[in-house]
């Protein structure tokens, strides 16, 4: 793949990507770009290891899925989830809390549950597919699922 | 809340992204500094196989060289002699001792010739 047709590809699903990281990371929109660059570069100096182009799009979201979880690995969390969903904004009419409740819901879950609860309803992978990416079995994503989907129901109801 | 609910919550996902334009600018000019070291790195390799290339010619060409002067370097080496401090003649191998000269010129000459090599293409 050279590079016109990798900039070609990205630019079909940089958007859905940088969605996806955005809701990964519970709203922090820069730290959703800095991996979706960083996931894109690593894409771009594989490129060749690419056989089907007609899976760019999850082979990409896999290395993306990857990123983040090396970024979790080396980062030094100053605030724990417990404590973030605690701040809570005055100005609920502001476009920018428009998610609150439901990344404050999102931080409450575990990253592989988050993670397959988002590529099920974001992106509208099967659960094969969504195995093949967080590298986990079939059996496990459903159990990621249907534990996500429980807690995410209790958050968000609450 | 009910399954439809939870779909409904995430098909109306939209949240605001930071521009596309300067998004993909980033991107771009982050790919042009990996292909600028790409290609530094494969120069870098091109030179170190012509630098071999170089010291395996040089120092197969001494060694050939020295093995075809191998009867006047047999003359001269043998004409050296020592003398253990009693008195007695010390009995060398020559022909290890000429051959060892021939390989370890050879080799000194490659690595000269390669070292050489690489410190000319990096000037």
């Amino acid at each position: 793949m050279d590079r016109a047709q990798f900039i070609s590809s990205v630019e079909a699903v940089q958007q859905p990507l940088r969605r996806f990281l955005t809701a990964l990371c519970c709203g922090d929109r820069q730290l959703a770009d800095d991996i979706a660059q960083e996931s894109l570069i690593k894409a771009y100096l594989s490129s060749d290891g690419l056989n089907d182009p007609d899976r760019f799009k999850a082979w990409l979201y896999r290395i993306a899925y990857n990123t983040f979880v090396n970024s979790k690995r080396g980062s030094v969390l100053t605030v724990g989830y417990s404590a973030a969903a605690n701040i809570v904004s005055v100005e609920t009419s502001d476009s920018a809390f428009r998610y609150e409740a439901l990344y404050k819901a999102l931080g409450q879950l575990p990253d592989k549950e988050r993670t397959s609860v988002l590529l099920f309803y974001l992106e509208g992978y099967s659960v094969k597919e969504i195995a093949a990416i967080s590298a986990a079995s079939e059996h496990a994503v459903k159990q990621q699922l249907s534990r996500g989907r429980q807690r995410l129901r209790e958050l968000l109801n609450a | 809340m009910e399954e439809d609910k939870l779909k409904d919550i995430f098909e109306g996902f939209d949240p605001e992204l930071t521009s596309d334009s300067l998004f993909m600018s980033r991107l771009r000019r982050s790919m042009e500094a990996v292909e600028i070291v790409r290609e530094r790195q494969a120069e870098l390799r091109r030179q170190g196989g012509r630098a071999v290339v170089v010291a395996a010619i040089t120092g197969l060409a001494v060694g050939i060289l020295l093995s075809l002067m191998l009867p006047w370097l047999g003359d001269f080496v043998s004409g050296i002699s020592f003398n253990l401090p009693g008195g007695e003649p010390v009995s060398l191998n020559w022909t290890v001792i000429e051959w060892g000269i021939i390989g370890l010129a050879s080799v000194l000459t490659s690595l000269n010739a390669y070292t050489l090599s690489l410190a000319r293409h990096n000037h």
